[in-house]
């Protein structure tokens, strides 16, 4: 299994993925055109870690394709809009592997199956601004 | 929960979506993969105009392929007041017609999100209700 902090990630880019939970995921549908959630991901060592259920588009989504993009966002009433890309692969991990707090309220449904852990590695993290025209 | 019972209706997610300003978009990048950017918008006449820098990569993005996402979220919290709005279309640039360039001009009086001095901008539109998702979490019956 790949291990997380595969790339250099910058200490103000780390403190705004450790204060930011507004997070929207992408994927890729069955025909290669793009869609998006927002999700409330955990960050934890350089990767993120969304929990979702097994049969959700979403998950089906990255059992297809593993490739994503997450925009980490300021919260909606913000006035100044920030951005974080981090765009990697998903990869779905036992979900006792996952940081604490990625399967509140759901343990029960974790165990079953029900539900899920994908974990994000990125290729690609810093502010929106620096790799919008990259 | 079936998506079916926390949709909005058409008329429900022209009133939410008029009331938002900010996007988060979703294109495909060279290689096929996702690639996400945030842009300003409006809604008119059931379609969704937003402007996006010529210089970005989501506008090279769009001339290559113009399949793209357009989100659009409010929340959380609190968690039951959560709606969002996902569309998906084909973009088309708005490159003539009076009522066209208007909008576009509307557009560029507003301040790009992501950067103040944002350039030159291209103005795309995608159809609202052709393709979509929506949620609004204050329709969920059984709460915890």
């Amino acid at each position: 299994m790949q291990q997380p902090q595969a790339v250099k990630i910058t200490e103000d880019v780390q403190e705004f993925l450790q204060t930011h939970s507004r997070v929207f995921l992408l994927t890729l549908r069955k025909d290669g055109s793009p869609t998006g959630y927002p999700m409330k991901p955990s960050y934890s060592d350089g990767a993120l870690y969304f929990n979702t259920y097994r049969k959700a588009a979403k998950a089906r989504n990255m059992f297809r394709d593993s490739r994503v993009c997450c925009l980490v966002t300021t919260h909606h009433t913000a006035t100044d809009f920030r951005a974080v890309l981090f765009r990697g692969t998903a990869e779905h991990i036992d979900w006792n592997l996952s940081p604490q707090g990625s399967g509140e309220g759901s343990q029960a449904r974790l165990q079953t199956g029900l539900r899920i852990i994908f974990r994000v590695i990125p290729d690609v993290v810093a502010f929106l601004e620096k790799v919008r025209g990259g | 929960m079936p998506r079916e019972i926390i949709s909005m209706s058409p008329d429900e997610i022209r009133a939410f979506v008029k009331g938002e300003k900010r996007l988060i978009l979703a294109t495909l990048a060279e290689d096929g993969a996702p690639w996400s950017d945030a842009a300003v918008f409006l809604l008119e006449g059931d379609r969704v105009f937003f402007r996006i820098p010529r210089s970005s990569r989501s506008y090279r993005n769009i001339r290559r392929d113009n399949r793209v996402c357009c989100i659009i979220e409010r929340g959380p919290p609190p968690y039951y007041e959560i709606m969002g709005v996902m569309a998906h279309g084909q973009a088309q640039e708005v490159r003539d017609g009076g009522q066209a360039l208007q909008i576009a001009a509307r557009l560029a009086a507003q301040r790009d999100p992501v950067a103040s001095d944002a350039g030159d901008g291209a103005v795309f539109s995608i159809p609202l209700l052709e393709d979509v998702v929506s949620f609004d979490f204050s329709k969920i019956q059984r709460r915890h």
